[in-house]
């Protein structure tokens, strides 16, 4: 499998994020690259001078370039295994999504934002852009990976088609690294329960009818998942929720103290299937923890 | 032991024969055959005859009736004959809780239809409604004249807990003459679906929830009776229809001869009462219908 590892300049120093993240969930047989895009030139005033400026502008270029190949290798040396450096030029988000797409990467890794949310949201940020436009998987990494603390996950999931299709790429990327996943669906309890009086009255609650299906589900994917997964090294549990999703999410990870959220790229109503999910979205720009955005 | 007070009017089928067919193994017979003072009181009021004849025609109805019901006790092993005074389901009701009956079987109203047997007052409907005990209400079967057949049941249940401790009386009885059971419950399918639509978000189906919660209880009951019962075959069925229709439907889908359900409903009014399902049937069903009831 062929992994796009979006970098930085700072990672060179060590101790990144998905750096962490990427070598903790030992993705199998895994090739990366390296890709850091080194953004258009900012200095201004040097292009109106007819004489200098293609000459320093195309040094300063050079100086980057060199700079931003060492500063990979770096990177390359840390993260070990099947990996190469890459170096272009450009607006991050658009390289990194053509350098995923034309190496047929089937996931594009890079850190989280650093900036709090709303700024993120405000300013633009790789990770929003890479969510929404790339035709990947995507991880955002947050957070400082402990190598040794074993790596917990909550994958939620609507049991919709397309999130099973997502599943089953899931266990294609097999992230053999995970040591515990907690299965979690979310219904609206409340909902459900406001529109009872339009029913006549039954034994069996059609939120209670939910809940078991939704078990039931949970249960089946966790069969699914254990074939794929080694049994003693991957260990499942299934939560079922009547939270609201978002709500859901934020308490699963809390309760089973998981550090990475996987989830579906897409809703199942018509809109969301044609662009990002909402929940996805929300969850992989504004959450404080690492998101693997599963698309199939 | 299973106390059981079978109330005989003028003739003893169906219900004798049905309960000989039925075969309960721990059944206590008594029969009891009421004597309201409307039936001879009358001859005194015409002034015509004097009080020694009024006597001597009560002693001679008496004896009759004495005769009636011991004829009919033959027919049951070990069963015990009386003749009671008074009001006919007063007079039953009343025998039925001085003897702590668990059962009382009487003959369905002989009124040709629905109607005329709610506005005259029927025993059967005054037992069904009023008893604190489990009821059998029997009718002349048109499928099998033979009184050695073995019997065909169908078990209506809305799986709600009350109708599960019914089941637990109905095991308690263990009827030894049943050789089907259809364990039958309804889904009120058009109203789910109509919640399905006002939740397009919900990754699963509300009504095929709630159809596969009923069925994995249905399941769970035939399982429960299959353990019990060995030698009885036991299927399960749901149906959409609505209950009358449905009860009609597996009655003809199990070609059955009796309808076995629990008293009450699970409405709150229903819950104080006799449940309007078991009304129904009791008095304008096409075949015997055993009404549980559990003792709490």
């Amino acid at each position: 499998m062929k992994i796009v590892l979006g970098a930085d300049l700072a990672m060179a120093g060590g101790n990144s994020p998905v750096v962490g993240l990427l070598k903790r969930l030992r993705f199998a047989q895994a090739q990366t690259d390296v890709v850091h895009a080194v953004p258009p030139p900012t200095y201004t005033g040097w292009e109106y001078d007819p004489v200098i400026a293609p000459a320093v502008l195309a040094e300063a270029a050079q100086r980057d370039r060199e700079y931003a190949t060492e500063a990979m290798e770096k990177v390359v040396i840390e993260l070990g295994g099947d990996s190469k450096p890459v170096v272009t030029m450009g607006n991050p988000t658009e390289r990194l999504m053509m350098h995923a797409d034309q190496n047929h990467a089937d996931l594009i890794a890079i850190n989280g934002t650093a900036a709090g949310p709303l700024v993120a949201f405000l300013t633009g940020s790789v990770a929003r852009g890479l969510v929404i436009g790339a035709h990947q998987s995507v991880l955002l990494a947050r957070g400082a990976s402990e190598e040794l603390r074993p790596l917990r996950a909550v994958l939620a999931t609507d049991h919709s088609p397309y999130s099973e299709r997502c599943m089953a790429r899931l266990t294609q990327l097999w992230p053999q690294g995970i040591q515990h996943i907690t299965v979690l669906s979310a219904f609206p309890e409340e909902r459900i329960r406001a529109m009872e009086p339009m029913l006549p009255t039954m034994a069996v609650e059609p939120t209670q009818a939910v809940r078991e299906t939704l078990e039931v589900k949970n249960k089946a994917l966790i069969e699914k998942l254990s074939g794929c997964f080694h049994p003693m090294l991957t260990t499942f549990e299934s939560r079922v929720s009547s939270l609201d999703v978002h709500e859901a999410i934020a308490e699963a990870m809390k309760e089973t103290e998981a550090e990475l959220l996987i989830l579906g790229a897409h809703g199942h109503s018509f809109l969301e299937r044609l662009t990002l999910g909402s929940v996805s979205f929300r969850e992989s720009v504004f959450s404080p923890y690492s998101v693997l955005v599963v698309r199939a | 032991m299973v106390q059981v007070l079978v109330g005989v009017d003028r003739e003893t089928a169906p219900v004798v024969p049905l309960l000989k067919r039925l075969d309960l193994p721990y059944a206590h017979y008594e029969l009891a055959h009421t004597l309201s003072a409307a039936d001879y009181l009358s001859y005194g009021i015409e002034g015509a005859r004097t009080p020694d004849e009024v006597e001597s025609i009560v002693s001679s109805e008496n004896r009759h009736a004495r005769q009636l019901v011991e004829s009919a006790a033959r027919l049951l092993p070990q069963a015990k004959g009386d003749v009671l005074f008074g009001h006919p389901t007063e007079a039953l009701l009343r025998r039925a809780e001085v003897l702590h009956a668990e059962l009382v079987p009487v003959n369905a109203s002989h009124a040709r239809s629905e109607g005329v047997a709610a506005l005259t007052g029927s025993v059967a409907r005054g037992v069904a409604m009023g008893a604190h005990q489990s009821v059998l209400i029997a009718r002349s079967s048109l499928l099998h004249k033979a009184d050695d057949l073995p019997l065909r049941a169908v078990f209506a249940t809305d799986h709600s807990e009350y109708a599960n401790r019914c089941l637990e009386t109905l095991i308690e009885l263990a009827p030894r003459g049943i050789s089907h059971l259809l364990v039958m419950s309804v889904a009120p399918e058009l109203d789910l679906e109509l919640l399905d639509r006002e939740l397009p978000e919900l990754g699963v189906s509300i009504a095929a929830s709630v159809r596969q919660a009923l069925e994995r209880r249905s399941e769970h009951v035939a399982k429960r009776l299959s353990q019990e019962w060995p030698k009885v075959t036991i299927e399960t069925a749901l149906y959409t229809q609505p209950i009358h229709d449905a009860i009609d439907r597996a009655l003809d889908q199990a070609s059955a001869e009796l309808l076995i359900l629990g008293a009450k409903g699970h409405s709150l009014l229903e819950r104080l009462t006799l449940g309007s399902v078991s009304l129904h049937q009791a008095i304008g069903g096409p075949c015997s219908v055993l009404i549980l009831r559990h003792p709490d």
